[in-house]
């Protein structure tokens, strides 16, 4: 049973855009086999990046480009400040721009003091 | 036993060719470290310590450090994007803060160029004006302000009528020129800025290549008006990508390059005192390596896998022995540039947001 129904534009547009994509049709040549595959057969599929996750995997913040978690700064908390402020990760880290100036007041280097960090509540 | 005795021989001019690390050192120069949460930390090149830290009176961390031409003052935006901080480098106290935001509008600084004579600054600017129900978003703009004054002295009108939502400019060394890029490259005399050139630099004349890319930054150690740098291009015939290195003089429109060989993962090109050298970091996931290139020989010259991490940047030292690997977090790790060995490392009180190596 679907419990989720799109009601306006952008939603019907997401829908489109998770929904499996319909099969090709089949031409009539003989090469058949390789119009059934997305591409090369020999070549590995993507990452799957869950929704939820950052977009920018620059180098990434849950997962790196390749998925994984090797590409990630180490440790992580390198990254914590310097891909704020480059608003890579607006949803994950508090709005010091508008909102939050002083998040990190208490905390100059991440990797010593992450846990000072302030906890911020909407 | 004749053996024996070249043996040794061999074993002492290796020990006295690897000099201790302890008397290996970057220069007499100065490090400026934009630093969390609001300052600029001055480290000493020679002790590797940090000798002074600069407060900022603006809200920082410093974003987008740019140091003046003549090496005496730094020039940084604030947190908010909305103001720009001027630090005079004699005093190390701050001689300037400007905005343009005002009431209920916030002007955002996306990017600034400053004049060679510090008199005035290009702006690109956004602003976005909080009504009673609505924001209202003007358009990005190019403005020319002076320094002293705080008053826009105009609009620089979009070239051809494009706007763009961001810039990459340079002025030339007089400042007579102020270079936009882009698609191409545009030169705008900066008296009225009207386009005066243009170069379409993607489209270099040489037969077999495809579209060259390549990247305009300042590079200290190189001379003025001259850019250095890895640019990109693919090789129709082969159907591959191939890399090299390019030095152009933007005013001759004269570009020397050679390739080096299929496109690599490398970044952080940066030139060495003397321009006989330049390094590079090769980054992929779980593999990275410093390069170096022998400019004058026109080749790589040495590659090595190091012990890296993500996010490196990368800046030789003054007298050149060192390179210092920085960026993302609060180390400045310390290699010997000929050797890739790892010396050291210097602990900073905070995450670093920009770094500059000034030769005193």
């Amino acid at each position: 049973m679907k419990h989720l129904q799109a009601i306006n534009r952008k939603a019907v547009r997401v829908e489109h855009a998770v929904s499996p994509a319909p099969a090709p049709e089949l031409a009539s040549d003989d090469v058949v086999a390789l119009q059934d595959q997305q591409g090369p057969p020999q070549q590995p599929e993507g990452p799957h990046i869950p929704l939820g996750c950052s977009l920018v995997f620059s180098p990434g913040w849950e997962v790196d480009r390749n998925g994984g978690t090797a590409g990630l700064c180490q440790p992580v908390e390198r990254d914590l400040f310097d891909c704020h402020r480059g608003c890579f990760w607006p949803a994950h880290v508090p709005d010091q721009l508008n909102h939050s100036p002083d998040w990190t007041s208490k905390c100059a280097a991440a990797q010593k003091d992450w846990r000072k960090v302030d906890l911020i509540f909407p | 036993m004749r053996t024996f005795v070249f043996a040794i021989a061999l074993l002492l001019a290796a020990g006295a060719a690897s000099q201790p690390t302890s008397e290996l050192t970057g220069g007499t120069g100065t490090i400026y470290v934009g630093a969390f949460p609001s300052r600029v930390l001055v480290v000493d090149e020679a002790t590797e310590q940090v000798v002074d830290e600069i407060t900022m009176t603006l809200d920082g961390p410093p974003s987008d450090l740019l140091l003046s031409q003549d090496r005496n003052r730094l020039y940084m935006r604030d947190r908010t994007f909305e103001q720009i901080e001027v630090i005079d480098l004699q005093t190390r106290t701050t001689i300037n803060t400007l905005t343009l935001s005002e009431g209920a509008t916030k002007v955002r600084i996306r990017d600034f160029m400053v004049s060679p004579d510090e008199r005035y600054v290009v702006l690109l600017l956004d602003a976005a004006t909080k009504e009673i129900d609505r924001f209202a978003i003007a358009p990005r703009r190019l403005v020319q302000l002076n320094l002293a004054t705080h008053e826009i002295i105009r609009e620089i009108p979009w070239p051809d009528g494009e706007e763009r939502v961001s810039v990459n400019m340079l002025f030339s060394p007089e400042g007579d020129l102020l270079y936009l890029f882009g698609d191409e490259i545009l030169a705008l005399e900066t008296e009225s800025f009207d386009v005066v050139d243009r170069w379409e630099l993607s489209r270099i004349e040489e037969p077999g290549l495809g579209r060259f890319n390549f990247g305009f930054r300042p590079e200290p150690n190189e001379a003025p008006g001259f850019y250095s740098g890895i640019f990109r291009v693919q090789d129709p015939v082969q159907n591959r990508r191939l890399m090299g290195i390019a030095r152009i003089n933007l005013a001759e429109r004269e570009v020397d390059f050679y390739t080096l060989g299929p496109d690599q993962p490398l970044s952080s090109f940066v030139v060495a005192p003397g321009r006989e050298k330049a390094y590079a970091i090769l980054s992929r996931i779980g593999h990275y390596e410093f390069w170096t290139f022998d400019l004058m020989g026109r080749r790589v010259e040495n590659r090595q896998v190091i012990e890296g991490r993500p996010r490196m940047g990368l800046r030789p030292s003054t007298n050149g022995q060192l390179l210092y690997v920085h960026q993302a977090g609060a180390t400045i790790d310390l290699y010997e540039a000929s050797t890739y060995r790892h010396l050291r490392t210097i602990q900073l009180a905070g995450d670093m947001t920009n770094l500059l190596v000034v030769p005193n």
